[in-house]
């Protein structure tokens, strides 16, 4: 008692056999096949095991919704876990298993828990697994995930290559089944651009599974169609937005695929139509989740679609007319039926006159009360009108309970489904905009004649209402009874829906046997996606190097040929530090900030931000953006300048060069650049369009280079051009020149330092950033020029007591970094007002300050938090933490700023810096955050 | 999401970063210090279950910063404009 | 049958943005017509690309015709732009079909006529996009040029399996 293949008929390819494997047995099967019809044409029945009590499953459906045959589809790295074998593909070499089983699928040792049952009744886990607590962590969990879950993940990383496509247009048919064809082409022959999706290999629909012909060939003839099979539209966004997945290669042995597996596409549609179908309910009855019971259409669908003959000897249980086609399709594949159980008390014309064709008995007015047998059918329990009970031998009970609209798509922009009694089912309710529905999905043509019966109750019972997450009906009563009967709470409770089949075949079941009937309780809120997807598909190409661009400078290629270390600062890579001969990164380190600050050494500074400022009302928008003043700022001149966030924090800080009267260059740190450039827009666009003034970016049109060290006005001397006056009278500290290189290109020099050096800032055309480190290098030469990366940058500006991003980290006020003196009372500015509360001009607030280990040695890092010593090591006692720590080659000793409560008052103190997360505890003074030339006199000779 | 740029056309959300309520307004400046207004300007935000005006900033087009008129709840975009328009 | 992705020389480009009122001044002054829409306007040897509200991108035949509009400074915000750009030509029958992998605009004939432009993204990297000859010629930040350059390469391998 068991499937076969019909000798003729069906839409396979019998001209393709092909070979595969299930659970490590050879089979046959053809092109076109499923793994479900390959294996049941080869008189498989049994496919799995359930979730949590391990009884044996076989194929209930033809689709998505199948929630029992669930296997691991491939090998190895590409193995994919609760692959639902109705919708999977066969194709030659092919390798599939089932799951949650062990050791083998027909004796499975977990069964047992299907005798523990009833301690495994819904929300067990919230009363169980409690005592000890101390058990939890160590014993429950482990055990429990070893004994739950389906499929097992490969672990691997995914070998396949996705892509992701932007498509545009006007009409996005989704479904391709009768309707969902006409209303593709109705919208073509109108005109405009449409797509119309199916999740099958070809288009036809339900119609195919019953076995009629659909005639689909006057769609190739319009160029303005483009029909996508195997595409799956998976969710409805706002805007018009649909996602979709279509499966290139998933049908193909992997050495025939070639190109992506998956493409993801982005769906930009002006108007939907939703022509999904609609989707089987099963009856409920005792043991209704063993293999053989079987959705009536999909019966059809095997034998139509693929010629395969489900079983031998069929019972028909049905409540509606439709159902009775079932009816011919078995008589004609050969299949005995051994009895039509019409749950209506007064069965139908359509019944009787198919039942009557084929000499099937019909019982009316009767149900299936249980289905005998265990690792498969072998008979059927029914309750007669009269209440008598009988049984009837069968290996396959097809049911039909009626037909639910795949509404799904209708509801994820929060759209609710109602409940349309005349056809006892839930048909869209309101849509997202632009979408209506067509077909079977919007309730047309089904359930015709229907009276609902949602449920055969018997003694003893175990009846199922989700299969895949053996969610019975004792469970929604047990719910009920402790106050979980909303929707949404018997779905949490019970776990009713919550598995990769999202209830497809058990919700509307359940709401129906819940207390109250459908028309109460509405459906659950469906989200996206309809059908799992893969997160590869979703990636596309974003993953690993490709996961986020990479911004390089002008002179990368440069740092590269000379053995630099790079280290990302935000997209960009910048070099870290030019080891050599064996260095690590603290030797190269000491070696760059010694060679700058004892003769000379280039920096790329390319990455910093710039913007170019220009307009009538120019110097008025500085005023008003920056917390200093700027009116009287030669041209010629550069100013530091720090800017506010309208809440009175410092946002960011940076050097301001005035070109001409209207013209100014506005640098900003390399992490804030475009955030700036969106605060000048805001200021400007927003809060002063009274301001005539444009910006430019202008960060990427000239590639820029620090050349900082006491000899750097050497070096500099030899790169420019004869004309060129670079003494200090002619270019002074903080002085900016248009010059020309000796090679006859244009620069600008800047004469700024962050080093603390007599030092440099010389910007050429991007076109000869690749260029400008070599002529530098030329002209230092004779005075042994270093090139040095960030590290070296790092510790010469903790050195120098510079704020950086670690102090300037949106919590910090000018007070508080000792800026306090830049904020003007002269005139109105972003973040002026609010700067001057009371509470962030606290001078007990957390204040810059210079620390060095006691004992010269221990080392100081960034995050350690300051107590006074003896205090407890708590939080009531913090003092503040540490922003940037350092080795410092030019003191000899590790040097660290921190924000200590208080501040620079504090100059003198000994204070304990506690890092117990690494185990630091050290002691150290508190000195004046700039150890290093506090006068300055380095920067102004 | 996707919002209609006066200049650009329908775009998808990734090309814009929100600011916020577009309804506030920065007060004018009399040279005093912090006041209630200032705080309402800076902290203060009504939390409406309805039609509200809010900053966009198209950065990855035109850098113009746009008015978006939008339902907060049924996300219905139901104007766009710019919020400075040019002489 | 040449590549579809080819990465073009340096070009030289300007940045103008008008001051306030100077919008139609400033065309005056350049004897053009300058787009207020997200077009592109050829005229004598020079084209003006729109750029976002009273901002253009200049590019002309000869690349030195461009110092002529420095000396507009009064009218307008100028800056040298070329350096820190680079361009690519997407160019053949598969052209749309692999812009479709990177940008999320509609880039069809009937939506995107032979004298558009815009400005959007390909990929997470920025972008200018307009028509030169039998393809598109997309601008991106130097910077991103490698990257870009990555992503068109892949996007045009895909694009050899027909959507």
């Amino acid at each position: 008692m068991s499937g076969r293949r019909l000798a003729t008929g069906g839409l396979i390819d019998r001209a393709r056999p092909v070979d595969f494997s299930f659970d490590g047995k050879a089979y046959q099967g053809f092109a076109g096949d499923t793994l479900a019809s390959a294996l049941l044409a080869n008189g498989v029945r049994l496919f799995g095991r359930s979730f949590k009590y391990h009884r044996p499953r076989g194929v209930l459906s033809d689709g998505v919704e199948e929630p029992n045959a669930l296997v691991e589809w491939r090998d190895g790295a590409r193995r994919e876990a609760n692959t639902r074998a109705t919708v999977a593909e066969i194709f030659p070499g092919l390798a599939a298993r089932s799951q949650n089983r062990f050791p083998s699928l027909k004796f499975d040792l977990l069964s047992v828990n299907n005798a523990l049952a009833p301690l495994f009744a819904a929300g067990f886990y919230y009363k169980t697994f409690m005592w000890p607590a101390s058990f939890w962590e160590r014993v429950y969990e482990p055990l429990i995930r070893r004994a739950a879950g389906l499929g097992r993940n490969a672990g691997l990383a995914d070998p396949d290559a996705y892509e992701a496509v932007n498509l545009f247009c006007d009409v996005l048919v989704i479904g391709g089944g009768k309707a969902g064809i006409a209303e593709a082409m109705a919208a073509a022959r109108a005109g405009g651009r449409v797509l119309l999706c199916d999740e099958r290999a070809g288009l036809g629909g339900q119609a195919l599974s019953d076995g009629e012909a659909v005639d689909n060939g006057a769609l190739a003839a319009l160029p303005n169609l483009r029909i996508m099979n195997r595409t799956t539209v998976f969710g409805v966004y706002d805007g018009g937005v649909y996602g979709a997945v279509t499966r290139l290669t998933d049908h193909l042995p992997v050495h025939e695929a070639a190109g992506p597996r998956q493409r993801y596409c982005r769906i930009m549609a002006t108007r939907a139509v939703l022509a999904s179908g609609a989707i089987e309910r099963p009856m409920v009855f005792a043991h209704n989740d063993r293999p053989g019971v079987m959705l009536a259409g999909a019966v059809r669908a095997y034998i139509h679609r693929y010629a395969v003959a489900p079983g031998a000897r069929a019972v028909l249980f049905l409540n509606h007319d439709e159902a009775a086609r079932t009816i011919p399709s078995m008589a004609g594949a050969g299949m005995a039926i051994a009895a039509v159980v019409d749950g209506r008390a007064a069965s139908g014309a359509a019944v009787h006159d198919a039942a009557k064709a084929v000499g099937a008995p019909v019982f009316a007015g009767a149900a299936v009360t249980r289905a005998l047998g265990r690792m498969g059918v072998t008979g059927a329990e029914i309750r007669g009108a009269d209440g008598g009970m009988f049984r009837v031998a069968c290996d396959i009970i097809a049911v039909s309970g009626g037909w639910n609209p795949a509404l799904h798509l209708t509801s994820h922009l929060d759209g609710k489904p109602v409940w349309d009694d005349k056809i006892a089912a839930f048909i869209p309710g309101s849509l997202p905009p632009g979408m209506v529905v067509a077909g079977a999905a919007a309730g047309a043509g089904i359930n015709e004649g229907i009276i609902p019966l949602w449920h055969v109750p018997s003694r003893p019972e175990t009846s199922f209402v989700d299969f895949q997450n053996d969610v019975t009906v004792k469970d929604l009563t047990l719910a009920q009874q402790e106050g979980f009967g909303a929707t949404e709470h018997v779905k949490r409770y019970t776990t009713l829906g919550m598995a990769t089949d999202q209830g497809k075949t058990g919700n509307v079941n359940a709401l129906g046997i819940m207390a109250g009937g459908c028309a109460m309780m509405g459906t659950t809120r469906f989200r996206p996606p309809y059908t799992p997807v893969a997160i590869g598909a979703l990636a596309g190409a974003h993953r690993g190097m490709r996961f986020r661009p990479v911004r390089l400078t002008p002179t990368h290629g440069w740092a590269e040929a000379q053995g630099a270390m790079f280290t990302d600062a935000g997209l960009w890579k910048r070099a870290q530090y030019f080891p050599q001969g064996g260095e690590d990164w603290r030797e190269a380190m000491v070696r760059e900030v010694s060679a700058v600050r004892q003769s000379v050494g280039i920096c790329d500074v390319t990455t910093l931000g710039k913007i170019d400022i220009q307009g009538p009302d120019a110097v008025a928008f500085l005023e008003f953006v920056y917390a200093n003043g700027w009116r009287n700022l030669a041209v010629g001149r550069a100013r530091y300048g720090l800017m506010l966030r309208e809440d009175g924090f410092v946002m960011d800080d940076g050097t301001c060069a005035r070109l001409g009267e209207w013209h100014f260059l506005m640098t900003t740190t390399t992490a804030n650049a475009a955030r700036v450039m969106q605060h000048l827009e805001f200021c400007h666009q927003v809060l002063r369009s009274d301001l005539d003034v444009r910006f430019a970016s202008v960060t990427e049109a000239w590639a820029q280079v620090a050349l900082a060290g006491p000899r750097a006005r050497d070096v500099l001397a030899r790169l420019v051009d004869d004309d060129a006056d670079v003494s200090n009278e002619a270019l002074p500290y903080m002085g900016v020149r248009a010059v020309r290189l000796r090679q006859g290109v244009p620069a600008r020099v800047f004469r700024l330092s962050f080093s603390g050096e007599l030092a440099y800032e010389i910007a050429v055309p991007a076109r000869f950033g690749a260029d400008l480190p070599a002529w530098l290098m030329a002209s230092g030469a004779d005075f042994g020029i270093t090139p040095y990366g960030t590290e070296a940058l790092g510790v010469m500006r903790i050195e120098k007591g510079h704020p950086a991003g670690a102090e300037l980290n949106g919590q910090t006020t000018a007070h508080d970094l000792g800026l306090g003196r830049l904020l003007s009372k002269a005139k109105d500015y972003v973040g002026r007002a609010m700067s001057q509360r009371p509470a962030l001009c606290d001078p007990a607030r957390p204040g810059l300050v210079g620390l060095q280990p006691l004992d010269g040695v221990s080392p100081l890092r960034a995050g350690s938090h300051m107590l006074r010593p003896g205090a407890p090591a708590n939080a009531a006692h913090d003092e503040g933490y540490v922003t940037s720590a350092a080795f410092s080659p030019t003191l000899g000793h590790p040097i660290a700023l921190a924000l200590l409560a208080g501040g620079v008052a504090r100059q003198g103190e000994t204070i304990r810096v506690y890092d117990p997360v690494r185990d630091g505890d050290a002691l150290a003074l508190v000195v004046n955050p700039v150890f290093y030339d506090p006068t300055g006199s380095r920067l102004r000779g | 999401m996707r919002l209609q740029c006066p200049h650009c056309g329908p775009r998808g959300l990734a090309e814009f970063t929100y600011h916020g309520d577009a309804t506030v307004q920065r007060p004018v400046d009399r040279g005093a210090g912090s006041s209630a207004a200032w705080a309402d300007y800076v902290y203060l935000r009504d939390n409406k279950a309805g039609v509200h005006q809010e900053y966009w900033y198209h950065q990855a087009g035109c850098h113009a910063w746009l008015v978006v008129t939008r339902h907060m709840r049924s996300h219905e975009v139901m104007a766009v404009r710019a919020a400075m328009v040019r002489a | 049958m040449g590549e579809a992705v080819v990465a073009l020389a340096g070009r030289r480009l300007v940045s103008l943005l008008a001051f306030r009122g100077c919008d139609a001044a400033l065309g005056q002054a350049l004897g053009v017509a300058l787009p207020v829409l997200a077009r592109v306007v050829d005229f004598g040897g020079m084209r003006y690309l729109w750029a976002g509200p009273g901002a253009w991108l200049a590019m002309a035949d000869d690349p030195a015709r461009l110092d002529a509009l420095f000396a507009i400074d009064a009218m307008a915000a100028v800056s040298e732009q070329g350096d820190g750009r680079c361009l690519f030509f997407v160019n053949g029958p598969q052209a749309r079909e692999i812009l479709a992998r990177l940008l999320p605009i509609d880039l069809s004939e009937s939506a995107f006529g032979p004298d558009f432009v815009a400005i959007s993204q390909a990929g997470h990297v920025g972008v200018m996009v307009w028509r030169e000859g039998d393809g598109f010629i997309l601008a991106c930040y130097r910077s991103f040029a490698g990257s870009l350059h990555h992503a068109l390469n892949e996007a045009a391998r895909a694009a050899n399996f027909p959507i």
